[in-house]
């Protein structure tokens, strides 16, 4: 029981961010799939890009960013995202998971 | 002749192994130049649909080509390849149907590192290469075995006059001596029975041996020249008489060399021509008194399994022995003759399936096995 009850609070804590995060980037008109096509131009695989997006969400610098330093200018405010990294991983995979390419190719 | 045969054909793969390659570089050009270009048209493609995704999510597709393109963790993103063998180190290679190439993407449109093109394989170029091989290569053999068989004929031209001459120079010779020959044994009969000549026996008998020296090399002349134009008389004789018959007409020579002579016969019956095998006998006997040294021995065994002549002379070296049975071949010029006698030993042999054994040690003797 203890253990149903934990995973739906975490499941509930992972819509949650995830929510978050859509209506965040809905208000600043910064597309999620740009963003998400832009990375995997650069990282192209799935770790690959999971570390490097991880890395940069920790840590976010013009020099890291994969979008140009127009966009950055106008959209970012290149500050840390506050959620603990285990919350982050799971975002970051809830992104892949929703928006990556194999899968969705016909 | 079969070593020339094999030259040509070693030479005619070699060439044909260097042909096929500088083809198959050739042709792999072709695909490589080709394949490129698909590359780069189906990049073209990739990143346009990289920038319209997820709006239009058709992967291209083209009818010339199948392709695929793996991300950098050699994960598959998306493949219409129809053979299954992937190979990430090569830039080029060949599955059974096709010919696939691969290039690894600067930019990771729809996150693709790697692209493969796939393209079914041309065998009919394939196959006129190798229709060329066969064609080509039949062409050179035949010139080549041509070529081989004129220069042949050109190089040995002088050797078979030589051997033509020889023969011709034989039959004369064995013509002519037929005669005297007879002329002298009659004559020497003659002297042997009459009483005056008792005082000159001795003399009378160096005249017989060297007459039936003569009438050996006649007889040997005679079947050399004359074989396979006579048909040969096959009946049954004990051989055990003939070669008894054959010691006693050597009987002379082997007292002129103060020869110790064994025998030890058994009555053997073989159906066999008379003449041809006292020719074998002849010759046998013959060679272990001439190459024999004064006071030495002679051994002759007869029995159901061989005829066997060995004798303590000079002996043949080891190298010359598979050489001893080819005609005019003479290993030793202390004694006259035409090299001929084993050769006629090995001719009667084969005719009658018989195993002529030979061993010899130099220096220590002889020894000619034939087994029936």
């Amino acid at each position: 029981m203890v253990k149903i009850i934990l995973i739906f609070f975490i499941s509930f804590t992972l819509v949650d961010a995830a929510n978050s995060c859509i209506e965040c980037h809905r208000k600043k008109g910064i597309s999620l799939r740009k963003t998400f096509m832009q990375a995997l131009l650069v990282y192209g695989g799935e770790k690959n890009f999971k570390t490097a997006l991880f890395y940069y969400c920790k840590n976010p610098t013009k020099s890291s960013s994969v979008m140009d330093e127009e966009f950055i200018k106008k959209y970012l405010p290149l500050k840390p995202i506050k959620v603990s990294d285990e919350l982050l991983k799971k975002l970051i995979n809830w992104y892949w998971d929703n928006y990556k390419i194999e899968g969705n190719l016909k | 002749m079969s070593i020339y045969l094999l030259l040509i054909s070693l030479v005619i793969i070699s060439i044909s192994i260097i042909y096929y390659r500088a083809n198959s570089d050739r042709l792999e050009l072709q695909y490589k130049t080709l394949m490129q270009e698909l590359s780069v048209l189906q990049i073209k493609r990739l990143k346009w649909l990289h920038n319209h995704f997820p709006k239009y999510n058709k992967y291209p597709r083209d009818e010339r080509f199948n392709s695929a393109i793996y991300d950098l963790e050699y994960k598959e993103i998306f493949s219409t390849l129809k053979s299954n063998r992937i190979d990430f180190n090569k830039n080029f290679y060949f599955t059974k149907n096709y010919a696939i190439y691969s290039t690894i993407l600067s930019d990771y449109y729809l996150g693709a590192k790697y692209l493969f093109i796939e393209i079914p394989k041309n065998s009919q170029l394939e196959y006129r290469i190798f229709q060329n091989i066969i064609l080509y290569g039949t062409i050179a053999f035949l010139l080549l075995l041509l070529l081989g068989i004129y220069l042949a004929k050109l190089f040995i031209q002088p050797m078979q006059r030589s051997i033509e001459l020889l023969d011709n120079f034989i039959k004369d010779t064995t013509h002519e001596i037929n005669t005297p020959i007879s002329i002298i044994n009659t004559n020497i009969e003659m002297l042997q029975s009459s009483d005056a000549c008792k005082s000159q026996a001795k003399r009378i008998k160096r005249i017989e041996i060297a007459s039936r020296t003569l009438e050996t090399i006649y007889k040997d002349l005679k079947l050399s020249v004359l074989s396979g134009k006579n048909e040969s008389r096959d009946e049954k004789y004990d051989i055990k008489e003939i070669v008894e018959e054959r010691i006693e007409y050597f009987q002379l020579h082997i007292e002129s060399k103060r020869l110790n002579l064994k025998k030890s016969l058994e009555s053997v019956v073989l159906k066999v021509d008379r003449v041809l095998l006292e020719r074998l006998i002849d010759n046998l006997i013959s060679n272990a008194i001439k190459y024999n040294r004064v006071g030495g021995s002679i051994e002759i065994e007869l029995n159901r399994n061989y005829f066997v002549v060995r004798d303590s002379g000079i002996g043949i070296e080891k190298s010359n022995l598979d050489k001893i049975f080819e005609r005019y071949r003479r290993f030793n010029e202390s004694e006259g003759g035409f090299g001929i006698g084993l050769s006629i030993v090995d001719k009667v042999a084969k005719r009658y399936g018989f195993r002529v054994e030979v061993i010899s040690d130099k220096e220590k003797g002889t020894e000619v096995k034939v087994k029936w």
